[in-house]
């Protein structure tokens, strides 16, 4: 069975200057209790992926086609109130900054019952209760004071403990987390990433994790998606992925990936250029422009998706691990 | 920080008064014209005016009567009105009760009206109806207060009969009968206020609608309804706490032509008397009444910030005790 199922995903922006296409033709599954890492630099639409994949992108700035199953539901198909029915309960989202995810008024042990409640048969004092056993299941120290205490009041890395307590307060299956640890102290990122295998592990909750970091997305993902300009360049369990980096895009982002390891001490290789401008994406392969092994053929056709092994895909026209020629 | 708030606070009371006072006294005794010949009228001899001038203490210096007239104030006394020699401080109690009555109802009705259209407006920000209750608030903001005032008169009771054009009530009539006294007036005087508060209060939404925490409250599964009561409401009062505050306070002083339209015998109405009868004492008196409001209100309006939001109890303390704020 699977829990997420993305086909044939496109959304586009139409703004004054043209349309932007923002994710071109996506699909990507989930399987229940599995973790999934999207990556890609800013601009990628790894962000907008996760949230039209939750069915928070509005119909009315967008133009969404394809089709997003979640545990056999369709989320695309229903209506604004029927996705709200889903959302807390199914799938629930981690947002980047938690100091803007959190109400600045309202307590965080309140916010977190808020949560709790979409359970219409919890009482009011049982989710108050429930929102201190959460916040000590995230690791908070005296959960049942802080749960007085406002988003100001704490630390970076313990609101975005409370961010994740409250998106899991309705024992969703599904997690999106978009960019969850890019606001915190690099040692504070550690423990958050710890949190959200242990929440995997522990209540079976699938988590699609979005990142520009492929690194963290190595280290607490199953499978991994790479994302370049809208499109899918390369996907695959982590193992494989990183064992065999294929399409020069993914080649290159591992050898931006700064090595601790003495015996690899390289210093880590920058990658030329910047993403395509989305309003005129390249019409071949959209990396061709900052490829070193770019040819002809690159800046005319598209790659398609190609399996290596086992669910290893690429889209590369000359696949290779050496990031630069 | 309470104790030392109202230190400040009445500290900085005291400071206005005296500034407002002397202002005020000042300019009503340059101005031309002469309490006892105003009184007299055509009738009066230059003997029967300076008789009545002896009188009212107008012979002596002015910078004495300012300190006379002060320092009865710090012991309750007004003064007594020179038209009708009945003390100040009894005319402003008795009629101060309607204007506060008046204050309150009409922005009662007036938040009564904008709370609803700026939540509305603001949910559905950039639409056609958004764009129609702006052009609604347009209107009210773009009519004069006592326009409108006739408008009602003409309508309610003069076209329909269903309002006696003027008059008050008291309290001791019925509370309903009272109320329905003081209707017209407080419609007149709600729609402008009315149509300041939902500007500002959809802007400040509008500004909270954008912020993260309300796409948080969405992807929760929070419905619309509870977004808007529970979760946009209370961060965007600050700007509608500061107009009312100053709304409030401004009209005590100035509700002067509404009742003087409604004959509403208020504090309005007994100032325009009494600068068109030159009877200064009550003016100056009530002027002082008015300031103090006025103070008191705004910093009442100060202290509901702090309810409202705890974040800027804290700000203001970390920032006067010089600290650094903690990352």
């Amino acid at each position: 069975m699977t829990l997420l199922s993305i086909r044939d995903l496109v959304v586009e922006f139409p703004t004054p200057a043209g349309v932007v296409r923002a994710v071109d033709h996506v699909s990507l599954e989930l399987g229940f209790g599995e973790r999934l890492g999207v990556v890609g630099e800013s601009g990628s639409g790894k962000s907008v992926l996760a949230r039209t994949a939750m069915g928070l992108t509005r119909k009315g700035p967008a133009r969404i086609s394809g089709e997003v199953v979640i545990d056999g539901r369709s989320i695309l198909g229903l209506s604004e109130r029927g996705r709200r029915a889903l959302w807390g309960r199914e799938v629930a989202m981690v947002f980047q900054d938690p100091l803007s995810a959190l109400h600045p008024i309202t307590p965080i042990g309140a916010q977190i019952a808020e949560a709790v409640r979409r359970d219409p048969s919890v009482k009011k004092e049982q989710a108050a209760k429930r929102a201190v056993e959460l916040l000590e299941i995230v690791g908070i120290p005296q959960a049942a004071r802080r749960a007085k205490s406002r988003a100001h009041e704490l630390s970076g890395g313990m609101r975005q403990r409370v961010a994740i307590a409250m998106a899991v307060a309705g024992r969703p299956k599904l997690l999106f987390a978009d960019e969850p640890t890019t606001a915190l102290d690099v040692t504070v990122q550690a423990r958050i990433l710890d949190l959200f295998d242990e929440l995997c592990r522990e209540f079976g909750i699938g988590i699609v994790m979005v990142s520009h970091d492929l690194g963290v997305v190595g280290r607490h993902t199953d499978h991994v998606a790479v994302m370049y300009a809208g499109r899918i360049a390369e996907r695959g369990p982590v193992k494989a992925v990183f064992a065999r980096p294929s399409m020069r895009y993914t080649s290159a982002l591992m050898a931006a990936i700064p090595s601790h390891r003495a015996e690899r001490q390289t210093l880590p290789k920058p990658i030329p250029g910047s993403p395509p401008n989305l309003l005129a994406p390249p019409p071949g392969c959209r990396f061709a422009p900052r490829c070193a092994f770019a040819t002809d053929r690159c800046g005319t056709e598209q790659p398609t998706l190609t399996e290596l092994s086992g669910g290893h895909e690429y889209a590369c026209w000359h696949p290779g691990q050496e990031a630069v020629r | 920080m309470t104790a030392r708030f109202v230190v400040l606070r009445l500290l900085r009371l005291v400071a206005v008064l005296l500034v407002v006072s002397a202002l005020c006294f000042l300019s009503l005794n340059l101005l031309p014209g002469d309490p006892a010949r105003a009184i007299l009228g055509e009738s009066g001899t230059p003997e029967s005016v300076a008789a009545l001038q002896q009188e009212l203490g107008l012979d002596v210096p002015m910078g004495e009567r300012y300190i006379t007239w002060l320092g009865g104030i710090l012991q309750g006394d007004f003064g007594r009105s020179y038209a009708n020699r009945l003390p100040v401080a009894d005319i402003i109690l008795q009629r101060a009760p309607v204007t506060i009555e008046l204050i309150l109802l009409s922005q009662l009705i007036a938040l009564a009206v904008a709370i609803p259209l700026a939540t509305v407006a603001a949910v559905k920000r950039g639409t056609a109806v958004d764009r129609g209750i702006s052009s609604l608030v347009f209107l009210a903001v773009s009519v004069p207060s006592f326009v409108l005032a006739f408008v009602l008169i003409w309508v309610f009771a003069i076209k329909l009969g269903l309002y006696p054009a003027n008059g008050f009530i008291p309290i001791s009539a019925g509370l309903g009968q009272n109320l329905g006294s003081l209707l017209l007036p407080s419609l007149a005087l709600a729609a402008g206020p009315a149509a300041l508060y939902q500007r500002v209060l959809r802007a400040d939404l509008a500004e909270t609608y954008g912020q993260e925490f309300m796409n948080v409250a969405r992807a929760k599964g929070v419905s619309p309804l509870r977004m808007a009561v529970r979760h946009a409401f209370r961060p965007s009062l600050l700007g509608l706490t500061t107009s009312l505050g100053v709304v409030v306070g401004v009209l005590i002083g100035s509700s002067v032509i509404i009742e003087n339209l409604f004959s509403l015998p208020g504090l309005g109405s007994i100032l325009a008397t009494s600068v068109s009868g030159r009877d200064y004492v009550v003016v100056q008196g009530v002027v002082l009444v008015a300031a103090t409001a006025f103070v008191v209100i705004n910093a009442v309006v100060d202290l509901v910030y702090g309810l409202i939001d705890p974040r800027l109890r804290k700000a203001r303390v970390t920032r006067r005790a010089g600290a650094v704020p903690v990352a």
